[in-house]
């Protein structure tokens, strides 16, 4: 109640529409993915020259925390190129569909057809010194590292020039910056709050953001994160994406308390429309220089929606409902939403949008093929255990399971 | 349901139009407008799925469909399950109809073409030839696991084999010594250490062991200790060795003349059980019988004093000629642990029979054979001696009053043990059968 009211009187000032304001007392994120406005007039003609954004009021909402500014500057090139990152892994994410259902792809594969916003927004917040650390859908994150398309679908294709080598699959990708790609549920969260103590440790002024599901936030190790972060003021920023379903499982059915951004307890929080790809960068731009200012951690939770099943093998029809689905979809889709402001803001046209579309599909294509081309691996002992240490630091052998299986380096 | 489902889809799409008031939400699409035909194949719905039947297809040809779409209902031996559209687009051609069986995964079944696109004029594209053989790939995919699985299998193999070979001596002599990339065994690492050798030295040095490693026979040719030679002789010396050489065993001769022993063996066996007996009179016993039972009112059959005195007879005989000391006797005895206890005798374990004789009887052994030839089992089984000791424990209904034959059959060899057994017993019921109710 405190915190809400201390909301309300500090944030006031920055609103520029202040008949939303009306309904403060009950109110939810909204998961609009086109809630934002311009003034169509502000626009600059330049594409690098900076303009201001109002998110929607429905943006943010806070735990014993102020909230992020409602404004956004950004300029035009760097929405467009939001827009074409989003098409860009919605389009990989298709491929890799494909190549599952073909059977090309074998194994563990999560996609995150929906959550683009999420991914995109994120990067587009921070810099590359800045440490990313994930769960398993992460293909996204992964290439909005700087991975390329390539060696995601190799990687998925276990071929040796995925960006694992072939051998971590869809759950383990790594980039400079990006620290996987973590199949154990929660388990990657301590790891971004020692990410986060290297920072602090060097004095870098940067940030991490340590992501993970609404099923793993009721994980354990996931609190002791918290209190070590909170204890020790680290530059991290917890994120929930809470895409409503944790594999099979309603958020509501399986957690006491589904305000995830409050689960801190002792750390503020912040609850952000992770469908509104420009929410998401306020929010986390914010949250980095809340951070970096050695206030300590944040708790960001990012209401979004997963389009397809938890991974390849649930059809996620069975949990709700395909018209649930479809609403989400067709009214709340980040890529779309961005779309219709771009026109509507006349940042672009919608013939320079669809050379955008057809421009990534034909670069995910071209590199998908490629990756489909690349040889399997053969199957050696050496190509098996050649990676299992940094090259040079090898110890003289590494056991099988029998002794014939024993690889002497 | 079908119809309920895309009513209810419609009202939420008409819902979000107005929500928007905007033509641009028209612009509400994720995709591009590419101008090829895409094949449409069969998906595979679950990681084990090989083939499956079109329940029916949920759009036509001609109609247009937005992501998230059901385009048909796959059915397979598991379940049946929708297929959805990843993509806005156009259902240019179905191929396979409602209710094609058996249609694997990878194979053609429809066209798709980008929303926008005029199907009339679009050149449906070739069925791609990978496609047709992937059903096969699929039906040969055990095959080819199997034989990656003997490549997989292969290097490990190929690679000690061709280590093998090289650690035959003929090939290490004439190769240059071999990169060490095992770690050396304790027994070398520990001979270089002392001899304060170099990495440098360890590569130079011959392996002869298995898997071409360096053995401590190496170093020591190496240092000049052994002859050069001596570790390559040493090495195909062990390798004979490590075989178990047959070639000189000879077959073994016929074996007929072990089973004529055995046959011998058996018949003096057959024929060994001899009798003796010994007349034994059971006046005192009746006497001391009446006695008590006259004194304490109780009556003791004569089959107590008889199984008594058998009891104490049996104690303490002398070994018989037959018998095969155990080995924990034997063991017993070298130490002399056994002195105390048995050094006298063992104890034996004899039944006397007992027939009654009316008359005075012969104290020669009696063949007392005719008392017992009314058995028919006996003559059944052609066996005379078949006495068994249970049956000779009872008391006999024969037994007499005064005279008695007490006998014992026993193997050839034993006479004289059973004749002592026989005189105690006698000894015992005729001079003083008192002691054996006391």
């Amino acid at each position: 109640m405190f915190s809400r009211a201390l909301r309300t009187s500090r944030a006031a000032p920055l609103r520029h529409n202040a008949f939303s304001r009306v309904a403060l007392a009950k109110r939810n994120v909204t998961t609009d993915a086109a809630s934002a406005h311009a003034d169509k007039d502000a626009v600059p003609e330049e594409d690098s020259k900076p303009f201001s954004v109002t998110l929607s009021d429905e943006s943010f909402e806070t735990y014993e925390l102020d909230p992020p500014p409602y404004t956004l500057d950004t300029t035009k090139a760097e929405l467009k190129q939001m827009y074409a990152d989003m098409v860009s892994v919605r389009r990989m994410e298709m491929a890799a569909d494909r190549l599952y259902k073909e059977k090309k792809i074998r194994g563990f594969c999560h996609l995150s057809t929906g959550q683009e916003a999420v991914a995109v927004g994120i990067e587009h917040s921070l810099t590359k010194e800045d440490d990313i650390i994930t769960a398993y859908r992460c293909h996204g994150f992964a290439m909005m590292r700087g991975a390329s398309v390539k060696s995601i679908i190799g990687e998925l294709l276990g071929r040796r020039e995925g960006i694992a080598y072939g051998k971590g699959g869809s759950m383990h990708m790594f980039a400079k910056g990006f620290y996987g790609g973590n199949g154990i549920v929660g388990a990657q969260v301590p790891v971004g709050a020692g990410l986060a103590f290297a920072h602090q440790y060097n004095g870098n002024k940067n940030t991490t953001v340590a992501l993970y599901g609404d099923g793993a936030s009721n994980q354990g190790q996931v609190f002791e994160a918290f209190n070590m972060a909170k204890l020790w003021k680290l530059p991290i920023l917890f994120g929930c994406e809470n895409n409503k379903y944790g594999m099979g499982t309603a958020a509501n059915r399986s957690s006491a308390l589904t305000d995830y951004y409050k689960r801190g307890q002792y750390i503020p929080g912040l609850k952000v429309n992770g469908m509104d790809v420009l929410a998401v960068k306020a929010a986390v731009q914010y949250g980095k220089e809340y951070t970096s200012a050695g206030h300590g951690p944040l708790v960001i939770e990012y209401v979004t929606y997963r389009y397809g099943g938890h991974s390849m093998s649930d059809p996620g029809t069975t949990y709700r409902t395909r018209e649930e689905i479809q609403r989400m979809r067709s009214t709340q889709d980040p890529i779309a939403g961005l779309k219709l402001k771009l026109l509507e803001w006349n940042v672009t046209t919608e013939d320079e949008l669809k050379q955008i579309d057809k421009d990534a599909r034909a670069a995910v294509d071209k590199e998908v093929a490629e990756a489909e081309a690349m040889p399997p691996p053969d199957a050696t002992p050496q190509i098996v255990f050649e990676d299992i240490y940094v090259r040079g630091s090898e110890p003289q052998f590494m056991r099988g399971r029998t002794l014939e299986e024993n690889y002497y380096y | 349901m079908a119809s309920f489902s895309t009513a209810c889809r419609l009202s939420v799409r008409l819902a979000s139009r107005q929500l928007r008031q905007d033509a641009a939400a028209r612009g509400f699409k994720s995709s591009a407008k590419i101008l090829a035909a895409q094949n449409f194949t069969m998906p595979a719905l679950s990681p084990t799925m090989t083939e499956g039947n079109i329940a029916s297809w949920k759009v036509k040809e001609g109609d247009s469909f937005s992501a998230g779409d059901v385009l048909l209902e796959i059915e397979t031996d598991k379940a049946s399950m929708d297929v959805e559209a990843q993509d806005d687009g156009i259902m240019a051609k179905i191929t396979q109809g409602d209710g094609t069986k058996g249609i694997k995964v990878g194979s053609r079944i429809g066209v798709i073409a980008e929303s926008g696109d005029d199907i009339s004029s679009l050149e449906i594209p070739a069925e791609e030839k990978p496609e047709a053989p992937s059903p096969k790939e699929e039906s040969a995919k055990p095959n080819k696991e199997t034989t990656s699985e003997s490549q997989a299998e292969a290097p490990p193999t190929s690679k000690p084999s061709s280590s093998a070979g090289e650690s035959k001596p003929q090939k290490k002599s004439s190769g240059p010594a071999k990169k060490q990339t095992k770690p050396l065994l304790p027994s070398v690492q520990a001979l270089i250490h002392e001899k304060g050798l170099e990495q440098a030295d360890v590569d130079k040095m011959t392996p002869s062991g298995p898997n071409n490693r360096l053995l401590k026979g190496d170093v020591l040719a190496y240092l000049g200790t052994v002859s050069e030679s001596y570790p390559t002789e040493l090495a195909g010396k062990i390798e004979k060795l490590m075989h178990l050489d047959l070639s000189n065993i000879k077959l073994a001769a016929p074996a007929p003349k072990p089973q004529k022993e055995v046959k011998q063996a058996e018949k003096p066996v057959a024929e060994v059980p001899s009798r003796v007996a010994v007349s034994i009179s059971m006046a005192s016993v009746i006497e001391v019988q009446s006695r008590v039972q006259k004194t304490l009112g109780v009556f003791m059959p004569l089959s107590t004093f008889i199984s008594r005195a058998t009891d104490i007879a049996n104690d303490n005989l002398p070994k018989s000629k037959t018998y095969q000391p155990s080995a924990d006797e034997l063991f017993n005895d070298i130490l002399g642990i056994n002195k105390v206890t048995t050094s006298s005798g063992v104890r034996g374990s004899f039944l006397p029979q007992i027939t009654a004789l009316p008359t005075s009887a012969p104290l020669a052994p009696v063949k007392s054979l005719p008392a017992r030839s009314s058995d028919i089992i006996d003559i059944l089984s052609g066996t005379t001696k078949r006495k068994s000791p249970a049956l000779a424990a009872r008391p006999v209904p024969g037994l007499s009053n005064a005279v008695n034959v007490f006998s014992v059959s026993v193997p050839k060899g034993d006479e004289k043990r059973a004749r002592i057994f026989l005189g105690r017993v006698k000894s015992v019921l005729e001079t003083e059968p008192g002691r054996l109710v006391l």
